[in-house]
């Protein structure tokens, strides 16, 4: 259903701009052609049988968009794969989904043999066996950091895809004049729930810039599409605000959106006072889509309220508890995990969010999680992933993961190892880079004889964090 | 090396290990002769350089343009001799 509704749209907006990058602008008639012609290519890639499965692993652009138009086009179903997985994740995902063709920016070793082009993208493919069936109605498939050490895959049925935009606009007022300029992956939840589909339901423009979105890349961006959105994590804006802004290219912005991750108050304030623009935290769940919005994010210091077709439910302002939601954009279950989304949800439909908190004044308010995750610049890391495969590193004998500030007083993954002290920390680094994200490779590391651990054998983690003190003061 | 030259090299390796998250020193830029993917410089710490630099410096960085040179202490002490030659022109 969900290319009848672009359709739809497309047929009402045909010649607005619906996406651009910095060289290419594509008008909503555009779009569509464009992604008839790649469809026609996927098609013809593909191996028959049951419906195809396209991993797209790219950065953010307008061939993205339009690849990922034409898989659905095609009747295959998407796979939106984090373009900074690693190459073994992302070849793991690759046998994992039974993807049959892979449309990626960076060839790699183990992505199966090449077999088109679509544009600047590459196709690679390879046969693949004894693979799990879809649910019949999943249109598109993400990925969430998982809790096994290994990414899960998230089916989504295209009616929830599409009330998650739905609600989002709704929600959020997103028309026709808006202009999102896009730093957040199409892969993340932050980018494809509050600008694919929303913008496109409604006529609006979306600019997606490639690269780090360092302050001054940020300012190019909003002041080439005349952005009235901002989307991106937390880094964003703390490059913004390093540094001034005063050539007016933020004239036309009118809503900021972060991601949940910890935002330094301090950037907020600064960034709001720089551009008299309001800057929300955006708050969802990989498995249950966007979930609240503030509308006045001046005078609500919470989260917001749920969006419209959502339910929350919390503790108390004295008894926080359970954040559970229910949306009419719930995932329908892990490809590659059976029975663990289902294990997640309460008997009458709720999903666990494992984030506890509580409602208060319409709002809600975060205290914690039920428990521990690393969440560093917006992206959640599982650290039994990252102990895993450093415990698989010539040298050490054990580790430990954990989130420490750095000397920038910033959230930093780091690790402890237990190794001969003649081990070169710069060892095990490398030996993560081929097979885990730039993301989960701890950027600070500590070796020590021994892990330290408490008298029930769990680690002593205040002792390790205490490892880590100096790099708050050696700057 | 010119002494302008040598100045704003000093200060492009002190801004790499500044914008790091901790734990890198002017010596590990040395021993992986000034590769920042070699350090596994991160993102992060990318963003935080690219901003320094462009505040120190008075310059604004393309990334689209200076990818490869944004890659190590020589391609960017000569991305940074460059801009600031043409604003001397």
């Amino acid at each position: 259903m969900l290319i009848e509704v672009i359709d739809d749209a497309a047929r009402r907006h045909g010649d607005r701009p619906a996406v651009s990058d910095r060289q290419t602008t594509l008008t909503y008639r555009e779009l569509i052609r464009s992604s008839a012609v790649w469809a026609d290519t996927l098609a013809g890639l593909l191996p028959g049988g049951d419906r195809g499965r396209i991993g797209i692993r790219a950065g953010n652009g307008v061939a993205y968009v339009v690849a990922y138009l034409a898989a659905l086009r095609c009747g295959a179903v998407p796979f939106l794969i984090d373009r900074v997985s690693g190459v073994q994740e992302t070849a793991a995902i690759r046998e994992d989904c039974g993807l049959d063709l892979l449309v990626h920016d960076s060839p790699a070793p183990g992505w199966g043999t090449p077999r088109g082009e679509l544009g600047t993208l590459t196709v690679t493919g390879a046969p693949s066996a004894g693979r799990a069936a879809l649910d019949p109605q999943t249109e598109v498939c993400r990925f969430t950091s998982g809790s096994t050490g290994r990414p899960h895959c998230i089916e989504f049925r295209g009616q929830a895809v599409h009330r998650a935009a739905v609600n989002w606009a709704t929600g959020t007022g997103l028309d026709a004049d808006d202009s999102i300029a896009c730093f957040a992956s199409l892969s993340n939840g932050l980018a494809f729930n509050t600008s694919l589909l929303s913008a496109f339901l409604v006529g609006a423009r979306l600019h997606l810039p490639n690269g780090l979105p360092s302050g001054s890349a940020v300012g190019r961006a909003v002041a080439a599409c005349a952005a009235t959105r901002l989307v991106g994590f937390p880094a964003l804006y703390d490059s913004l605000v390093r540094r001034p802004v005063t050539d007016g290219s933020f004239g036309r912005l009118r809503m900021a959106i972060s991601s949940a991750a910890p935002l330094d108050p301090g950037t907020k304030h600064r960034f709001v006072e720089a551009t008299g623009v309001p800057l929300r935290n955006y708050f969802g769940a990989a498995e249950a889509g966007p979930l609240t919005f503030a509308t006045d994010p001046l005078t609500d210091l919470g989260l917001g309220g749920p969006l419209p077709g959502v339910l929350l439910r919390a503790g108390t302002r004295a008894n926080p508890g359970p954040v559970e939601v229910r949306s009419e954009s719930m995932g329908t279950r892990y490809l590659n995990a059976p029975g663990l989304l289902e294990s997640r949800m309460t008997d009458d439909g709720y999903y666990r969010t494992g984030d506890r908190g509580y409602l208060a004044d319409g709002s809600l308010f975060l205290s914690g999680r039920s428990h521990r995750v690393i969440n560093v610049g917006g992206r959640k890391i599982d650290a039994t992933e990252v102990v895993e495969a450093l415990r698989a590193a010539a040298g050490v004998r054990d580790a430990v993961v954990l989130q420490v500030l750095d000397r920038h007083g910033v959230p930093a993954l780091a690790a402890v190892l237990a190794a001969d002290d003649s081990l070169d920390p710069s060892g095990p680094r490398r030996f993560l880079a081929d097979r885990l994200a730039p993301y989960k490779i701890p950027s600070l590391v500590r070796v020590v004889p021994e892990i330290p651990r408490g008298s029930a054998g769990k680690p002593a983690m205040a002792a390790l964090e205490g490892l880590f003190a100096v790099d708050r003061t050696d700057g | 090396m010119s002494e302008s030259g040598t100045r704003i090299r000093q200060k492009v390796a002190r801004i790499i290990t500044e914008s790091a998250e901790g734990g890198l020193s002017e010596a590990d830029l040395d021993r992986a002769g000034g590769s920042l993917p070699a350090l596994g410089y991160s993102s992060l710490s990318y963003i935080r350089m690219i901003d320094a630099i462009e505040n120190t410096f008075g310059i604004e960085i393309d990334q689209d343009e200076e990818d490869d040179r944004l890659r190590s202490v020589d391609g960017i002490v000569a991305l940074v001799a460059a801009q600031d030659e043409s604003a001397h022109v």
